[in-house]
């Protein structure tokens, strides 16, 4: 349903016009969230902190294949059920059954982070991940907002970090974030929603904390001296 | 609310991918050549240009990854004009600032208005020390694919055409200048920078009337507390190029990531337009694993660029190197931000007048 409500790139010219119309109600709507009430924002004084070092818990966290099989499962058999209850012929290339497959083995490639090192403080979070871009959100200003590629949005629900990643062709990937009460496990939900397609995927990644621990070198990167490290306690080695 | 937040973002994403409307053709055709100072004509002015102000940064860019990218843009295209005034050649000291500069005979200020690899759209405004305007104007130029033909280097900008056409304004607004006015502005300069000093003491030979400052007269050159004056200025020079070295490093620092960005949200931009046209006349590449994949990888792609930005321009923010400068015998360091350093730099210099009159 809401995915319909895409704009279709073919109907450029009514999109510029639209876009014009709707560039005072668009910024009125973007401006309520951010001076809503704090249980809607969510800044409930920041009691929720997502910061520290996070590695992949393999054990708890969905394995693609194992959910892909699943979903198709699922969607067959809501396929079938139908064509029972109906009692006629349903076509299922309405189902899209094989895009399951592809958008799951997306969602895998997207969410494929293993760590992740997670800055937070009252201004904003950096989430940043092993061989893939950082999440980041301005938490004073939660607004959609336009990216290089789409739009992009973060926004609290409830206790949950929503990023969301809208780009052209439908595409569209949230990735919902919470964490156990004791800290002791992050859950980043990302769900992948494509223009077409019936069934969103979603893949559930669940992540444990780690002391990076000390390492053989402490390095830092400064723009004046590139990247120093420093052994032990005493020398220093320009990388 | 939240699936009026959805809405937004989907009409956004709807829209996201809209072409920019062509500029007109004289901004994006005309190659325009910077003029050269056929002789060195005395006295030459010097020129402070401010860091630029970046309105872009409050108004449509709210995330941070932004908002430091318009940051580094507010340093390092005003350093892009300062080459092109310096190669021109009808100018003295041409140097970048983090703000007012009392030295100098004339003041640039800008601000950005547009700033991405296919546009940028500055305003522009040139004061002298009497407070006469040389210059007020809006400047923008549209990249085209010519100009990204090669890998991004720092000798070649896209929007070269721009800065040529800002310091040939300059330059023309110069030529129109007697020498008499052009001394008067550099005695302006002096009595000024003096009256910053020691209000009291050189206060009275400025006037100020509705058209800016007028000179009403100068102290003698053997006047202790004059002479005073023009050591503490040389001192200032001495800081104002450490500040300027450090806005070069800034250019060859970060400049190269910078230009790929350019060169990357350009592509984008291009790309964009390109897969809409595809899309339009062959329906059947709408919607392949093929495309979805594609969108996703280079917007992946384009996030981990900024995200080497955000590194460098963080690094720079935090680190600006302590500005370690010899005056008058004396060595003085400085750390903080640049404006920081700044700041205090100007709180050092009245002390040393202090103590170069005895007080």
């Amino acid at each position: 349903m809401l995915i319909s409500l895409i704009i279709p790139a073919s109907r450029l010219m009514s999109c510029l016009l639209l876009k014009r119309h709707l560039t005072f109600l668009v910024a009125l709507m973007l401006f309520l969230p951010a001076s809503g009430t704090s249980e809607e924002s969510g800044f409930n004084d920041f009691q929720i902190n997502f910061s520290g070092h996070w590695e992949l818990d393999y054990q708890l966290s969905d394995h693609a294949s194992e959910k892909i099989r699943r979903v198709y499962q699922e969607a067959k058999s809501k396929l079938e059920r139908e064509m029972q209850r109906r009692g006629s012929y349903v076509d299922p290339s309405a189902f899209n059954l094989s895009s399951i497959v592809g958008l799951g083995r997306l969602a895998e490639r997207i969410a494929q982070a293993t760590v992740l090192d997670i800055e937070q403080d009252h201004n904003r979070i950096v989430i940043n991940r092993n061989d893939d871009f950082a999440l980041v959100c301005d938490l004073r200003f939660m607004q959609a907002q336009r990216s290089v590629l789409g739009a992009e949005a973060c926004y609290w629900e409830e206790d949950q970090l929503v990023f969301q990643i809208a780009l052209p062709d439908g595409l569209n990937v949230l990735h919902r974030l919470s964490i156990a009460r004791d800290r002791s496990r992050i859950n980043i939900a990302t769900t992948l929603m494509l223009r077409g397609v019936r069934y969103p995927f979603t893949l559930n990644r669940v992540y444990m904390p780690y002391e990076p621990g000390e390492g053989l070198f402490q390095c830092e990167y400064t723009i004046a001296r590139q990247t120093t490290c420093t052994l032990g306690s005493g020398g220093v080695e320009p990388e | 609310m939240k699936y009026l937040r959805l809405m937004c973002l989907f009409v956004l994403v709807g829209c996201s991918s809209t072409p920019r409307p062509p500029p007109a053709v004289s901004e994006a055709l005309a190659d325009t050549e910077l003029r050269i100072a056929p002789t060195v004509a005395a006295p030459l002015m010097n020129i402070s240009l401010h860091e630029f102000a970046s309105p872009l940064a409050l108004d449509d860019s709210i995330y941070l990854v932004d908002s430091q990218l318009r940051s580094v843009e507010a340093r390092l295209i005003p350093f892009k004009l300062r080459q092109a005034l310096q190669r021109s050649g009808y100018w003295g000291a041409v140097r970048l600032m983090p703000g007012f500069d009392p030295a100098a005979e004339l003041q640039l200020e800008g601000a950005i208005l547009a700033s991405s690899g296919t546009e940028l759209k500055l305003s522009i405004k040139v004061t002298d020390a009497a407070g006469r305007r040389w210059l007020e104007a809006t400047y923008s130029d549209a990249a085209s694919d010519l100009d990204y033909m090669e890998e991004p280097d720092l000798a070649m900008d896209p929007f070269q055409d721009l800065y040529n056409r800002v310091a040939n304004d300059l330059s023309l607004a110069l030529a129109i200048k007697s020498e008499t006015e052009l001394n008067e502005i550099a005695s302006t300069t002096t009595m000024r920078y003096a009256a910053g000093l020691a209000s009291n003491v050189f206060g009275g030979y400025l006037r100020k009337e509705a058209g800016g400052l007028v000179l009403a007269g100068l102290p003698a050159r053997d006047d202790p507390l004059f002479q005073a004056v023009q050591r503490v200025r040389e001192a200032e020079y001495l800081f104002t190029d450490a500040v300027d070295e450090h806005y070069q490093s800034l250019h060859r620092q970060v400049g190269p990531t910078y230009a790929w960005w350019r060169y990357y949200n350009h592509e984008l931009l291009r790309g964009n337009e390109r897969l809409e046209r595809i899309d339009a006349t062959r329906g059947a590449t709408k919607g392949s694993w093929y495309a979805v994949e594609r969108v996703y990888k280079t917007f992946k792609d384009a996030k981990m660029n900024q995200d080497a930005l955000r590194e460098l321009t963080d690094s720079f923010d935090r680190e600006t190197a302590p500005v370690v400068t010899e005056v008058a015998g004396r060595v003085v360091e400085l750390s903080g931000s640049l404006q920081q350093q700044y700041a205090l730099w100007r709180s050092i210099l009245k002390d040393m007048y202090l103590e170069e009159i005895g007080r």
